[in-house]
């Protein structure tokens, strides 16, 4: 890769938390979902893009999304996928647990450093 | 199951097939977005297009193997997507309720009309009997030019054997014998079967105990005197006791040995006869009186065969054919021209389908016109729902459901509406295989009939493929119209109008469909009230007992010191208000005992009578209207002279002018004298002119001496219950008399008309399950029009109509439907009503009591089922109902 930051492929598992988070603004369709992620973690996580939409089906799968197709501004048509409110709960839990590993990861690595 | 397996494998692929291809189309557009958006970011960015498009791809990464993941996602979500549907739809039913069980209910009806009706055509004419290799045993009988099934017989079987290689065994077996089994003391009568040796290994059965016959002791007429016992014969009489085999016991009073004891079910093969309860070898049927055994014209034998492996039933009819000849001068005494048939072993003996064989079409037809008004029905309440739903389809379409995503919603709503109402037909069914085949559970003597009675997987496989066909045909339309309604919602409103006309015509197509069972079933149930009041006898609280002391060798000294003694023990019961007896196979049922010369001198004997030999208080008892003179009395006896008492129809043949009282007539060369004159009580068959009939004293023994007798008991309850006390009575007075063919008269009287009273029956419930339908659906339709219009109606009411016009405006448009329907029913039934020709008696297929009726009927089922939901109309407030949106 030519580009000068370090780009990380996204956490195993975190995908899909990320994914019901970029939602829970607004819907909007896929590539809308990639380029908000980029955005949001400054270039950082470069999506495997393709990846995105197993996850979207099984999401929609196991009712967390929805998704319905309209038209673009520009006037194409696209599927939009939006948050359930199943959905909206999974995100807060996804949240929370999250937020309880990273916090003890924290911790542990503060008490091992030199 | 493989059919079943096919269905199941076809119908995944379609559905499989039609999801998959559209979701691909859908992840494929989806993708290609997608990239699309990439390469114009790279092109804003400066990149050319083709190199732009380049990054694009490969930042996306490997479409095939995205598309392979997306693939595995989407196939895991059809189960999901099915279980959530499901689910869907059963709140959705849930919240109409009323909907809900119409349509189930109605299905429901449809299923188990079919169920019941196959069943029973199944069992009576296809089923094969359920033993091994049930497919390869053919009947064979000669076919007389009437119709008649006529038997080979022993003797052609043995010729069989030897000639015909395309069977592997040929049994020889008389099936339909009563006999009176006396063993360890106690006596008692049993259908036995008379067989062959080969019979059992044919039908592929083991004895339980000790062994079957062997070859020997069937050749030698008379000589071998062993039985094989039923298994109940054996658990009832010998208390299942092993030592049963190498006992004695009488068999109509002949000493045999018990040789062995048949497996428990095994009832032999009578199918739509009785259940065999005893075999002996055919070589006994001296027992039945047979002396021509081992001759040729004895016809002692139905023949049944079974084909060899790889012999096909061709082949058996081509050797068969050739032996036509020989087998005709073993069975007659005359060359005959007789074909032999060699048919498949199915259903019930040939020989006894005639009495049947007209049912068969009949409730065919009657259970093909509920399920077409029952499908007529639930098409017209699905596409009322469909248009109901029209607003919350259109919502979805507009959130960007796609079309094939709401119709499988809709469709699988509907077939949990099918699967219910198939479950529960086919459970309404079992009670009404049961109830109908009640009515071929015994003949006119009690004696029981068997059937191998079950829902098999084909019925059930039909029922199902039936009731979803039906959900699925009128579930498909609404979802089509549903989509073009959201396509073009401004149209709607009169596509809706157009669809209740759609639903008025389908009432009228129902409205006329039960109009014609309705006219059927009101002849047949005057065709049947006539029956049983044109026997001009009272058969109420009659119970019939039939004494055989000639079965244990009484004289009849003797016999008549014992039919005295039960008379007089009779009467003495408490609750028994008449006994009367007399002799007779059928008593009042056959054309009479005997029929003899009769004249006004013994050189006029133009008339031949049926002559009764009956008792004291026998009119009486039966409630038989005495035109003139008396009954006979105790004085009638074999030092008295002799008298008689004529029916009406012979008196007035024999005196047109004159009472018959006093007169002398000639009976049989002895001369009578006239003490009564009785109406004509009906004899079978009834259809006929009553024919000339005298009566006779039992007790004057003018004829011969009587030893058997019929007794027929008056009592004040129910006949049937009691039964069991009349034959405790009796066998306190002998024991050793058999008594049988216990019976309510009444019993017997419906028995002899099982056809009319089935037909009747069986057209009354289904004329009033139709009727329902057309209530229930004219019901729906009115009040759909009437919720439609309700704003309409309000304006009127608020301008000034008063609620009759507002009536008759609602009802207008319901009872147009109910008169062109009765009419056109009206035509259907003055046509059809000539297929029930054969079952109507006393009354003519275009008899207008039963047309006007049934069409009374149905314009009053009308009427009510219009009349509610205008009423409600005319109640419209026009305020409320001009808020309504």
């Amino acid at each position: 890769m030519a580009d000068a930051v370090q780009k990380d492929d996204v956490l195993q598992g975190t995908l899909d938390m990320l994914v019901l988070k970029t939602l829970s603004l607004e819907p909007m369709h896929g590539w809308g979902i990639t380029e908000r992620l980029q955005q949001w973690s400054r270039d950082v996580f470069q999506l495997n893009q393709g990846s995105l939409y197993p996850a979207l089906y099984r999401l929609e799968g196991q009712g967390f999304v929805r998704s319905e197709w309209k038209t673009t501004e520009h006037n194409r048509r696209a599927r939009y996928y939006a948050l359930t409110a199943a959905g909206r709960k999974r995100l807060a839990e996804e949240q929370r647990t999250w937020q309880r590993a990273s916090d003890a990861v924290n911790l542990i690595l503060a008490v091992v450093a030199p | 199951m493989s059919a079943f397996t096919r269905v199941r494998a076809a119908l995944s692929r379609l559905v499989g097939l039609t999801r998959r291809s559209e979701d691909e189309r859908a992840m494929r557009e989806e993708m290609r977005f997608h990239v699309d958006q990439l390469t114009e970011r790279h092109v804003r960015a400066g990149l050319s297009h083709a190199e732009a498009r380049r990054r694009a791809r490969i930042e996306f990464g490997g479409m095939a193997g995205h598309e392979e993941a997306a693939r595995d996602a989407l196939r895991s979500r059809l189960v999901e997507n099915v279980v959530r549907d499901v689910r869907y739809g059963w709140r959705s039913l849930r919240r109409h309720p009323g909907f809900a069980a119409t349509a189930v209910l109605t299905i429901a009806l449809g299923i188990a009309a079919t169920v019941t009706v196959f069943t029973i055509v199944d069992s009576i004419f296809l089923r094969p009997l359920p033993v091994p290799h049930a497919e390869r045993l053919v009947a064979i009988s000669f076919r007389r030019p009437n119709g008649r099934a006529e038997r080979v017989g022993s003797l052609g079987a043995t010729l069989l054997r030897a000639h015909a290689s395309a069977f592997d065994a040929v049994v020889a077996h008389d099936s339909r014998e009563v006999l009176l089994v006396s063993a360890r003391g106690s006596a008692t009568e049993r259908f036995g079967a008379f067989v062959s040796p080969d019979y059992f290994e044919v039908l592929g059965v083991r004895p339980v105990l000790g062994r079957f016959f062997l070859p020997s002791e069937d050749s030698v007429p008379d000589r071998d005197a062993v039985a094989v016992l039923g298994y109940d014969l054996w658990r009832t009489q010998f208390g299942a006791d092993p030592r049963a085999v190498g006992e004695h016991m009488q068999v109509r009073g002949r000493d045999v040995i018990v040789v062995g004891v048949a497996p428990p079910g095994f009832i032999g093969i009578s199918i739509g006869g009785a259940p065999n309860d005893l075999w002996l070898p055919t070589m006994m049927l001296g027992v039945m009186g047979r002396t021509c055994l081992g001759r040729p014209a004895c016809r002692d034998a139905d023949v049944l065969a079974r084909l060899a492996p790889g012999a096909s039933i061709a082949l058996a009819r081509h050797q068969v054919q050739t032996l036509t000849a020989e087998l005709g001068a073993l069975a007659f005494d005359h060359d005959t021209t007789a074909p032999v048939v060699v048919a498949p072993l199915r259903g019930m003996a040939t020989d006894q389908r005639s009495d049947y064989a007209g049912l068969a079409p009949l409730l065919a037809g009657i259970a093909l016109l509920l399920i077409v008004i029952a499908c007529a029905n639930v098409g017209g309440l699905l596409v009322t729902r469909g248009l109901s739903r029209a607003p919350e389809v259109a919502l979805r379409y507009s959130l960007g459901a796609d079309s094939g995503r709401v119709i499988r919603q809709l469709m699988t709503e509907n077939l949990l509406i099918g699967v219910a109402g198939g479950v529960l037909g086919v459970l309404v069914s079992i009670g009404g295989v049961r109830a109908l085949m009640g009515f071929f559970a015994h003949d006119s003597e009690g004696f029981p009939h068997f059937f191998y009675l079950s829902l098999d997987g084909r019925v059930l496989l039909f029922a199902f493929a039936a009731s979803l066909a039906t959900v699925a045909l009128f579930g498909v339309l609404p979802a089509v119209t549903t989509s073009r309604v959201a396509l073009a919602q401004h149209a709607a409103q009169s596509r809706i109008a157009g669809q209740g006309r759609g639903r008025l015509a389908l009432m009228g197509a129902q409205v006329a469909l039960s109009l014609t069972l309705l006219v059927g079933a009101t002849l047949m149930a005057r065709s049947f009230l006539s029956l049983m009041h044109r026997q001009r006898f009272d058969a109420a609280h009659v119970a019939l007992i039939r004494l055989r002391p000639e079965q244990v060798h009484f004289d009849p000294a003797r016999a008549q010191r014992f039919l005295r003694a039960v008379v007089a023990r009779l009467e003495g019961m408490p609750d028994v208000t008449g006994v009367a007896f007399g002799r007779g196979v059928g008593f009042l049922w056959d054309e009479g005992p005997t029929t003899m010369p009769l004249g006004r001198t013994s050189d006029d004997t133009a008339l031949l009578a049926y002559t009764r030999f009956v008792s004291p208080g026998f009119m009486a008892t039966l409630r038989i209207p005495l035109l003139e003179g008396r009954e006979f009395s105790d004085d009638d006896n074999e030092r008295t002279p002799l008298v008689t008492i004529v029916s009406e129809g012979t008196a007035r043949t024999l005196w047109p002018d004159e009472s018959a009282l006093d007169r002398t007539v000639v009976l049989g060369g002895k001369a009578f004298r006239v003490v009564g004159v009785a109406a004509d009580f009906a004899v079978h068959p009834i259809t006929s002119p009553a024919p000339p009939m005298v009566l006779v004293p039992f007790w004057q023994n003018a004829f011969q001496p009587e030893v058997d007798a019929r007794l027929a008991v008056r009592v004040r309850g129910d006949p049937a219950a009691a039964l069991a006390g009349f034959r405790r009575a009796i066998n306190a007075i002998d024991p050793a008399v058999p008594v049988t063919e216990l019976l309510p008269l009444s019993d017997q009287v419906k028995a002899n008309f099982t056809a009319v009273h089935l037909g009747a029956v069986v057209l009354l419930v289904a004329a009033g399950v139709a009727l329902s339908l057309t209530g229930l659906g004219l019901y729906g339709v009115i009040s759909y029009i009437v919720e439609r219009r309700t704003r309409e109606i309000g304006v009127r009411i608020a301008i000034g109509a008063t609620p009759f016009t507002i009536v008759v405006l609602m009802l207008r448009q319901g009872l147009a439907a109910t008169l062109v329907g009765g009419t056109a029913g009206l035509a259907i039934a003055a046509l059809s009503a000539r297929l029930l020709a054969a079952y109507l008696v006393g009354i003519e297929p275009g008899d207008r009591f039963a047309f006007i009726a049934a069409a009374l009927g149905v314009t009053a089922v009308a009427l009510v089922a219009c009349g509610f939901p205008a009423r409600r109309a005319a109640r419209i407030d026009p305020m409320t109902a001009l808020r309504v949106d």
